[in-house]
């Protein structure tokens, strides 16, 4: 019988935890989760029998053992994507694109200056946007260097996710040096512009 | 590095109202309270307290703190003040200014986190018309931030959470499924899109929404916040002595919260507000699972639940769609008062 360890884990991993074996498990197979958290415990426990199974519960010391069977029938999958915003009209963020380490054309001095402002301003823009994505001499701005890394872990703090590619930062032979975000690729960086609601581009 | 107040509540953030039944216990025995000024009460559990303070003037209080749900102290400043002054526009009435609520370590967190987080607050009272008259500090952890807020209304024209009437449509205007994103958000499950998206939902004024409502002369409204939907529309057919029927599919979604449900992530409090509901609510078989906990999702800052006379809710949704609620719908209707408050279809 697997075992699913979820002690020490805080809600609702340890429901997540139990969900992702139960799905991996073959029918008339049982599962035994640990847990330690008495609320976490009740909730998997409404959880499995609300969903028609019969766990077995026992608690030692207060550690919680669940033992439950998968139902001979698989849990119903309901088609997910159909549920996914039921709300159609619902407004999508914007993305920030920046293709190169200035903004604007003419000076360049003046664009490193601009390029500054703007990074700075995006916080008190509204509604925020949910990617910042940088190629080519863009990538120069996530830099070891760039004056800009306080700038773009406060967003990054705000939960906006930046994407530095790959590609880019190998041919600026700065892949090491870059200090923000995470190393994408091109069809990360297409598949996220695709689903903007629209595209900023300074 | 700049702080991030999610850090302050790794716990699980199970959310911080006690549970409605704790408090129902505590409050059954306290005194009742009656004077000929107080209009609305605790006892109907209604959004705030109002009071008549002249035959064209009444006053409605209301307060609200909990902590962090974001990273951002701005956000956050912003979050807890549009959940606080929300309650005042549930009872179809305007701020007119707050105190400020803080609970602050300021031993373990830098002050300007503190400052941070009331420069969301006030701006965010400021969008409202109202204005920051004080407030009180004290050192505690986790932070917590919120107000005590003061509004006006017509004393003929509050939208209690007692006054729903069978044939009425239920219209809701904003989407649900904060509860999911954010648990998700902490443990790096929800698309960014979708966390950013739900933050904005969570600091939008339910202030529009109000206007609309005072403009289709609703009477009856409640605003979804820790006790969920199912849990709020309880209280709102309770009170009204109604029956609430709602369509399942019928009730907006912000984006990725049934696919994080789905994965198992289910805050806590669902599991609450689902014991706290009860045996007061009858779900067809054909609902879903994932979309019932999502009917008990606790809220942070959710959107108004008001009925509206059948004939005039699609013009009001058009209004209310106009002015900045695009995920507003009409989720159900008033029935007379059967067996069980609530019926939960899904078409």
């Amino acid at each position: 019988m697997k075992t699913v360890d979820a002690r020490g884990q805080a809600c609702p991993k340890p429901l997540i935890l139990t969900k992702q074996a139960l799905k991996e498990m073959s029918p008339g197979d049982s599962v035994s989760v640990l847990i330690d958290n008495p609320v976490s415990f009740q909730n998997v426990e409404r959880f499995l029998t609300d969903n028609g199974m019969s766990p077995q519960t026992t608690e030692q010391k207060g550690v919680f053992t669940v033992i439950v069977r998968k139902q001979a029938e698989p849990l119903a999958h309901p088609d997910a994507a159909s549920y996914c915003s039921t709300c159609s009209t619902a407004q999508k963020p914007p993305i920030v694109v920046f293709a190169q380490d200035k903004m604007g054309r003419g000076s360049d001095e003046l664009g490193k200056i601009l390029m500054k402002a703007f990074v700075n301003t995006i916080r008190e823009t509204s509604p925020l946007p949910s990617h910042l994505v940088f190629y080519n001499s863009g990538i120069l701005l996530t830099v070891e260097g760039s004056p800009l890394i306080d700038s773009f872990n406060e967003l990054e703090r705000k939960g906006i996710s930046l994407l530095v590619c790959g590609t880019c930062a190998e041919y600026f032979k700065k892949k090491e040096a870059v200090r923000v975000g995470t190393l994408s690729n091109m069809y990360s960086i297409l598949e996220t512009m695709t689903a903007a609601g629209h595209i900023i581009q300074p | 590095m700049p702080f991030d107040l999610l850090t302050t509540v790794e716990y699980g953030g199970c959310s911080a109202k006690l549970s409605p039944a704790q408090l129902a216990e505590v409050l059954k025995d306290l005194p009742e309270i009656r004077h000929e000024r107080l209009l609305v009460d605790i006892s109907t559990h209604d959004d705030a307290g109002v009071w008549k303070l002249t035959d064209d003037i009444a006053l409605i209080q209301t307060t609200d703190f909990f902590p962090p749900v974001c990273s951002d102290p701005y956000e956050f400043g912003q979050i807890a003040a549009a959940n606080a002054l929300s309650d005042v526009y549930a009872m179809g009435g305007t701020p007119i200014n707050a105190l400020n609520i803080v609970m602050f370590p300021q031993s373990r967190i830098p002050l300007e986190v503190l400052r941070e987080i009331l420069r969301g607050g006030m701006d965010k009272v400021a969008e409202s018309g109202a204005v920051i008259v004080g407030g009180h500090t004290i050192d505690d952890f986790p932070p917590k931030y919120g107000l005590a807020v003061t509004g006006t209304a017509h004393p003929s024209h509050i939208t209690t959470n007692a006054a729903a009437r069978p044939g009425e449509d239920l219209i809701l205007t904003k989407a649900i499924g904060t509860g999911a994103i954010v648990a998700g958000h902490r443990i790096g499950e929800t698309k960014p899109a979708a966390y950013r998206a739900a933050i904005e939902s969570m600091k939008q004024l339910n202030k529009s929404g109000a206007t609309v409502m005072n403009h289709y002369n609703v009477c009856s409204a409640t605003d979804i916040t820790g006790f969920s939907l199912l849990g709020h529309a309880m209280k709102m057919a309770d009170a009204s002595n109604v029956t609430i029927e709602i369509d399942a599919a019928a009730v907006p979604l912000l984006d990725d919260a049934y696919r994080l449900v789905e994965l198992g992530c289910i805050p806590g409090a669902s599991f609450r507000n689902q014991a706290f509901v009860g045996d007061q609510c009858t779900f067809s078989d054909s609902v879903d699972y994932n979309l019932k906990m999502l009917l008990f999702d606790p809220q942070t800052s959710g959107g108004l639940l008001f009925s509206v006379a059948h004939e005039k809710a699609r013009d009001a949704l058009a209004e209310l769609r106009d002015s900045g609620h695009s995920c507003a719908s009409i989720i159900g209707r008033v029935v007379s008062r059967a067996d069980k408050a609530l019926i939960v279809n899904q078409a």
